[in-house]
């Protein structure tokens, strides 16, 4: 008789595949069979968090990369190592764990993807970062010395880079090392970098013509101005993500050609009080009306949780962009209920809204999503604004939003990810799933695809 | 049309764009020719092979996966467990059935029906604990206490993510 | 073929490797060595089933494996390894035979069985591999996965084993493979008949076992290249160096020429036919060197000869096979520009040598003609031989322009052949001349567009040319207006609308003219009754004419001083504050006699006029008297009066005194007696060149603070160079003159030095 303990490892090794998180290692208890199939995937993607590197410390937890060292031939399924924390010992990075991370590096020779954000760590595992043919993404802290800048520069066709933090040394090195890539190189982020300049941007990009996305954000020298100025280098763009500032200076013209642009996102700063900021983004999106963009995405962002995104923002995105968007994200601030029905009004095909969800407020806030034919899932993004007072989504608000909102799938809130089906008797049904952060750490202005 | 005789003889004749939803039958007529001979297929019974055809049939004539699909491509099609509403009731089946079709799909490379198949496992593993997943399928536990202490410390990182 | 469907005997799933094995192998070498006697449904289905069963069947719980902990996935992998293992040593086997049998072929035979092998082999390949895909769907896939390059699928790895077992020991018998193709290759260049088929499906063999090793769907040509293509190219250039260098030791470089065109066309097809593509590249450049670059040197030598006898095919293939190499034309320009060179000037020698006297009685037409002949016969050489490309074009530009402006007609003078040309332009344009077809007209005109082309000096020609249109004009001798109105359109288009300006002006004051003449006559009917005198005038702007009034007084005849004021009169109402200069020197009028039997009209000039009318009243007149009553000094007047006696109106018996002919008789009843006075002809070159010189000044001037007035500031070498660069369309301008008009232009202050430097100038606003 087939039963699942004797499926033979192919078919096992596919149904692991569509496994994630905790599964993972469930699955490699059940038995030697199960724990066969399930290691691949199991050790496809390590990610290294706050919580295993506290365990860590307190000598609980075995770091993945001893597992790795303990069983060397493992070290060729790792395709995706992510490090967002390093565990401590006496305030200093832990040596053993430094030790044990950078051999097992050495042991994945098929790595595709490495993350390492955590200030000052990366120096130590630049070394183990030679010679992997298939690295095409990475994304470091770049505070670097000028040999360890050189060092990064010997890693080659890479088709996503993100610097964050970057230092002189590696702002100085970013236009040959790019050019370098040119023929792989689709995907560009510089994350809080001082140094990064308009010259700097620019030798790069003119060397990098089929670049599909950049992302240049919280780069004081590099705003929306020099921005749009520089993105004529980059027609093909797909997505783009920058930091508007309070400078009035009028944009360059003609506007950049973006005719491909799908994904885009503001970070918005001011500190102005009254700030002219409304009237910049209003000129940003008329900038770029002239290329016509059917824009799936949009995300915006702004420093200040109070605010109310400005309604006749809302109404100018929708206006411009309103048929073709399929999600949208407000980050860090509110949005009027009129927006929100106007949103769900204009935008026939939107399927995801980001936004912090008024759970006080919540009919009022239904009254606009329900006009939606297309929204499928609904994510609450943190608003500490009213930290406390706030309570929580309850399963019978969820319902409710599902009862009024046919179209809805899936609501995501505080950890928790709720999904309604139709049961085959009719009637509806409520699942609920603990979320896993498998998106954790990805920057928030970065398109997913999915 | 085309004549199917399964492992226990019994005889099934089908349309040939429906069989070829199965790239080994596919591969096999353009290798061999076509003709009247039937086509043994000795490692399908023919409950399952009821299963299959009724399975094929319903998805005729949508595109066959190209043979060496891109990777990235497959990635995506992993990430997701959705099933459609049709499959979702055709593979609403007993554990047995279930695995037998998984097989047969995998060895007739059915890609499609193997995925289905596969989802399903997955989503019944989803949220459980071990045991839990070994009173699901009736599987004994093979570890000693020694090895399963060993393998829970070795990848306890990965757990509660 | 069994039809029954009794199920086809074989192993159970649970066989091990060795019963395994032994199914699949009889299977595979079936397929293999006897695919024509078929392969049925049942038997395709257990080769797979029995490779399927064996790749599933992991023995997990074995107790043999060391499948403990996170350690237990080697099992599995063995399974595929096993299956592929075998496949290498079937592979190995099977190629051991046919390098056997190899050994003792050769050339054509070993290509023969090469290519038949190679062709079954490979379609058995291709069978073995879909009898495996559940192998290279997973374990291949999975050991790719996993970083192990050197596992392939399994047709990959039918092809990997062929190159190692059977290409590679072959070749390394003296490269046998590669030399036998090398040989029909040279025996087809030598003229045989090969089997072309053959060749290409041993080549396409080659391509085949190049293999990417990050991905074998890429193609990938380095067996090609290592094994064929370099020593192909080898080969080639060594065959046509030997062909090319004893070929031309008894051939002419005419018929080295068609050889080299045939071989090149050759390789090219040969590419086609049986080679990979990328070949053609190396291929011909190499071709192109040994059969073009190696005998450049001897070709250019050649040209020379190929240009004197007109040799226009061989100069064409010429052309064509050196322009396949860089650089290959450049010495062909040098020399084409040189030899139209020489021909222009020994054209004009010629000329000049028939002559026999001095240039200026030079013919125009001849002179033209000669210039012509010697453009047109080699323009036609270069559309014809040079397919008009554009350095030829330029080289003979350059030599058209050289022998135009500088031969031995002109000598030093750089006016005399825009005034030769312009002289010519004057004949054509004329009444009477022997070109009657209008058509004809515009073809000789355009004749004169191609040398006005290379002349340098235009404002030269133009000056002439507008002062014989102003001869033309008011003699009324032009030949049509539309040949004139063609004439000014084709120098428009060549020089700009400025350069015409004067010449289209002087067209508006002559229909001007006619309508006031007419508009004059009949008020004049309106007024008076004694208008014996008919009357035409023309009124012509001073600035766009080039005539210059009589430098002396004028006695106005009492009979037509009548008309002068009536005329004077009319004009100042018409156009208030105009003032009129009558240009007596340019007027020509008609006397009715009646003191003779017959009556003659007499065609006179004004002065003439006003010589005979003063024998109205008088019989005989001294000259002083004649200087009296005319005003007209006394030098000029003699020649007046010499023209007179000439013609035997006016009798000069004794010294000063002039007499009235009362015998006068001429065959004609129309007599003209206004035929033009030497000296005045004389002149008329030296005034035109004065008068370009005066122009130029202005011109260059006007350059310098238009260039100034737009740079505020600049420094002399760069001004001078800005100067000629703008106006070398109209002249070539000498710097001296550029330096005379800064230091004019200095003095005027249109500029200054720039405080503290020597050579900066600067604009003053």
């Amino acid at each position: 008789m087939v039963s699942a303990d004797n499926l033979n490892l192919d078919v096992l090794e596919l149904v692991f595949c569509f496994l994630s998180g905790n599964d993972l290692p469930s699955v490699a208890l059940v038995s030697k069979s199960f724990l066969a199939g399930v290691i691949p995937r199991l050790y496809s993607t390590i990610s290294y968090q706050i919580r295993q590197a506290k365990g860590y410390s307190i000598k609980e937890t075995m770091s993945p990369f001893a597992s790795l060292l303990a069983h060397p031939h493992i070290g060729v399924h790792v395709r995706n190592i992510e490090i967002r924390s390093v565990p401590m010992l006496k305030s200093r990075l832990h040596p053993t764990f430094v030790r044990e991370c950078r051999e097992a590096l050495q042991l994945c020779r098929n790595l595709r993807i490495f993350k390492c954000t955590v200030p000052g760590v990366l120096p130590m595992f630049l070394p183990s970062l030679g010679n992997k043919e298939r690295l095409e993404s990475i994304r470091i802290h770049a505070s670097l010395t000028s040999d360890q800048a050189k060092m990064l520069a010997k890693l080659g066709n890479l088709h996503h880079l993100a610097l964050e933090f970057a230092t002189w040394n590696v702002v100085d090195m970013l236009p040959s090392w790019t050019q370098s890539m040119s023929k792989t190189l689709s995907d560009l982020t510089l994350y809080m970098i001082t140094e990064l300049h308009e010259g700097v941007l620019e030798s790069m990009l003119v060397h990098l013509p089929n670049l599909l996305g950049l992302h240049v954000l919280g780069c004081p020298k590099v705003d929306h101005i020099v921005m749009l100025r520089q993105v004529s280098h980059t027609p093909l763009l797909q997505s783009l993500s920058l930091t508007t500032s309070e400078s009035t200076c009028p944009l360059t013209q003609p506007p950049p050609s973006l005719r491909h642009l799908r994904y885009l996102a503001f970070d918005t700063r001011y500190t102005l009080q009254p700030s002219p900021s409304p009237t910049i983004l209003a000129s940003v999106l008329s900038h770029l009306k002239s290329s016509s963009p059917a824009l799936l995405s949009f995300a915006i962002k702004l420093p200040e949780r109070k605010i109310i995104i400005g309604e006749a923002f809302v109404t100018q995105l929708i206006e411009l962009f309103g048929f073709s968007l399929r999600r949208l994200a407000f980050l860090d601030c509110g949005v009027a209920h009129q927006s929100i029905a106007e949103i769900c009004k204009s935008c026939p095909h939107l399927e995801r809204l980001d936004l912090a969800i008024p759970v006080n407020q919540i009919q009022v806030f239904m009254t606009g999503v329900e006009h939606s034919r297309s929204l499928n899932m609904i994510v609450d993004v943190d608003n500490h604004v009213d930290h406390g007072i706030r309570k929580t989504l309850g399963p019978e608000t969820v319902m409710l939003m599902f009862v009024r909102c046919r179209s809805l799938k899936k609501i995501v809130s505080h950890q928790r990810i709720w999904t309604g089906r139709t049961k085959n008797d009719g009637s509806f049904a409520l699942d609920l799933e603990r979320r896993f952060s498998h998106n954790y750490g990805s920057l928030w202005f970065t398109p997913r695809r999915d | 049309m085309v004549l199917l005789v399964t492992s226990d003889n019994e005889q099934f004749n089908a349309d040939k764009d429906v069989v070829e939803r199965s790239v080994l039958i596919k591969n096999m007529l353009e290798d061999v020719g076509e003709s009247d001979q039937p086509i043994p297929l000795p490692n399908v019974s023919s409950s399952v092979m009821k299963k299959v055809l009724e399975y094929c049939e319903h998805h005729r004539g949508e595109p066959l996966p190209s043979a060496d699909a891109d990777q990235s491509q497959d990635e995506t099609r992993k990430r997701t467990t959705d099933i459609s509403e049709w499959d979702q009731k055709f593979i609403t089946v007993d554990q047995e059935m279930l695995f037998e079709i998984i097989l047969a799909a995998n060895y007739l490379d059915i890609k499609s029906l193997l995925d289905v198949g596969c989802k399903t496992v997955a989503n019944m593993i989803k949220g459980k604990t071990p045991e839990e997943i070994r009173k699901l399928f009736n599987i004994v536990n093979d570890f000693t206490p020694e090895e399963e202490a060993q393998i829970k410390k070795e990848n306890e990182w990965a757990e509660d993510r | 073929m069994s039809t029954t469907n009794a199920p086809f005997p074989m192993p159970p799933a649970s066989a091990d490797l060795a019963t395994t094995w032994a199914f699949l192998e009889e299977g595979v070498d079936h397929i293999m060595t006897k695919l024509q006697t078929g392969v049925s449904y049942s038997k395709y289905m257990s080769l797979y089933t029995v490779a399927y069963n064996y790749c599933t069947s992991s023995k997990m719980h074995g107790t043999a494996s060391e499948s403990i902990g996170m350690a237990g996935r080697s099992g599995a992998n063995l399974m595929g390894s096993d299956l592929y293992n075998n496949l290498i040593r079937y592979f190995v086997t099977h190629l051991k035979g046919l390098r056997d049998e190899t050994d003792l072929l050769q050339d054509e035979a070993l290509l023969r069985y090469y290519a038949a092998e190679w062709s079954r082999y490979t379609t058995g390949a291709n069978y073995i591999n879909r009898l495996f895909t559940y192998l290279n769907r997973h374990w291949v896939k999975r050991e790719r996965d996993e970083g192990r390059k050197a596992v392939y699928p399994v047709y990959t790895l039918a092809l990997v084993q062929w190159k190692n077992n059977l290409f590679i020991p072959i070749q390394n018998k003296q490269t046998k493979l590669a030399s036998a193709i090398l040989r029909l290759i040279e025996d087809q260049r030598n003229g045989d008949v090969i089997d072309q088929g053959l060749v290409k499906k041993v080549v396409d063999s080659f391509v085949s076992l190049g293999l990417d090793d990050t991905d074998t769907n890429k193609a990938c040509l380095d067996v090609y290249k290592d094994h064929f293509e370099l020593p192909f190219i080898e080969a080639t250039e060594k065959y046509y160096k030997q062909e090319s260098e004893s070929f031309l030791a008894s051939n002419s470089i005419s018929d080295y020429l068609k050889k080299a065109e045939d071989r090149l066309r050759e390789e090219e097809d040969r590419v086609e036919r049986y080679l990979n593509t990328q070949t053609r590249k190396p291929l011909i450049s190499k071709c192109e060197h040994v059969l073009i670059r190696e005998h450049a040197d001897l070709m250019w030598e050649s040209f020379q000869g190929l240009l004197d006898f007109d040799k226009d095919e061989d100069l064409q293939r010429m052309y064509s096979l050196l322009s396949r190499i860089p650089e290959g034309l450049e010495p062909l320009r040098k020399k084409f520009e040189e030899h139209v060179k020489k021909a222009g000037l020994a054209a004009v020698s010629k000329l000049v040598g028939e002559a026999g006297e001095t240039t200026d009685s030079l013919d125009p037409k001849a002179y033209v003609d000669a210039l012509l002949e010697v453009h047109q016969k080699n323009s036609e050489t270069v559309s014809r031989s040079f397919r008009g490309e554009a350095g030829f074009v330029a080289s003979l530009d350059k030599a058209c322009r050289e022998f135009v402006n500088r031969n031995a007609a002109t000598g030093n003078s750089n006016s005399k052949s825009p005034e030769l040309l312009a002289k010519h332009a004057d004949l054509l344009l004329r009444k009477n001349n022997k070109l009657a077809e209008e058509d004809d007209l515009e073809v000789a005109l355009n004749r004169v567009m191609i040398l006005f082309k290379y002349i340098e000096d235009k404002d030269v020609f133009q000056t002439f040319y507008t002062t014989k249109l102003s001869k033309r004009l008011i003699h009324g001798v032009s030949a049509s207006d539309e040949s004139e109105a063609s004439m000014i359109s084709k120098l428009k288009e060549a020089c700009g609308f400025e350069y015409t300006n004067k010449l289209q002006r002087m067209f508006t004051d002559m229909s001007l003219s006619k309508d006031l003449t007419d508009s004059f006559k009949s008020r004049m009917e309106q007024n008076h009754d004694d208008m014996d005198i008919s009357f035409s005038i023309m009124v012509l702007g001073t600035n766009f004419w080039p005539l210059n009034p009589p430098a002396h007084e004028f006695v106005i005849p009492a009979e037509i001083l009548p008309t002068y004021d009536r005329f004077q009169k009319y004009y100042q109402m018409k156009h208030s504050g105009r003032k009129l200069t009558w240009l007596w020197n340019y007027s020509k009028n008609e006397l009715r006699t009646n003191y003779l039997n017959q009556k003659y009209i007499l065609m006179t000039s004004s002065f003439q006029m006003a010589v005979l009318l003063q024998y109205n009243s008088n019989d005989t007149l001294s000259l002083s008297e004649l200087v009296t009553a005319t005003s007209i000094p006394k030098e000029l007047l003699s020649q007046v009066l010499a023209l007179l006696v000439k013609a035997k109106i006016l009798v000069n018996e004794e010294k000063d005194q002039f007499d009235l002919n009362p015998n006068f008789k001429s065959k004609k009843i129309r007599v003209n007696l206004n035929q033009p006075i030497k000296a005045e002809t004389k002149a008329e070159s030296t005034d035109v060149l004065k008068a370009v010189d005066e122009d130029r000044k202005y011109v260059i001037q006007a350059t310098i603070v238009r260039i100034m007035k737009a740079r505020k500031t600049m420094k002399n070498q760069q001004l001078i160079q800005e100067v000629i660069s703008q106006i070398s369309q109209r002249f070539a301008p000498k710097i001296p003159d550029i330096k005379k008009a800064i230091d004019t232009l200095l003095e005027k202050e249109y500029i200054e030095r720039v405080d503290g430097t020597r050579d900066t100038f600067a604009y003053v606003a």
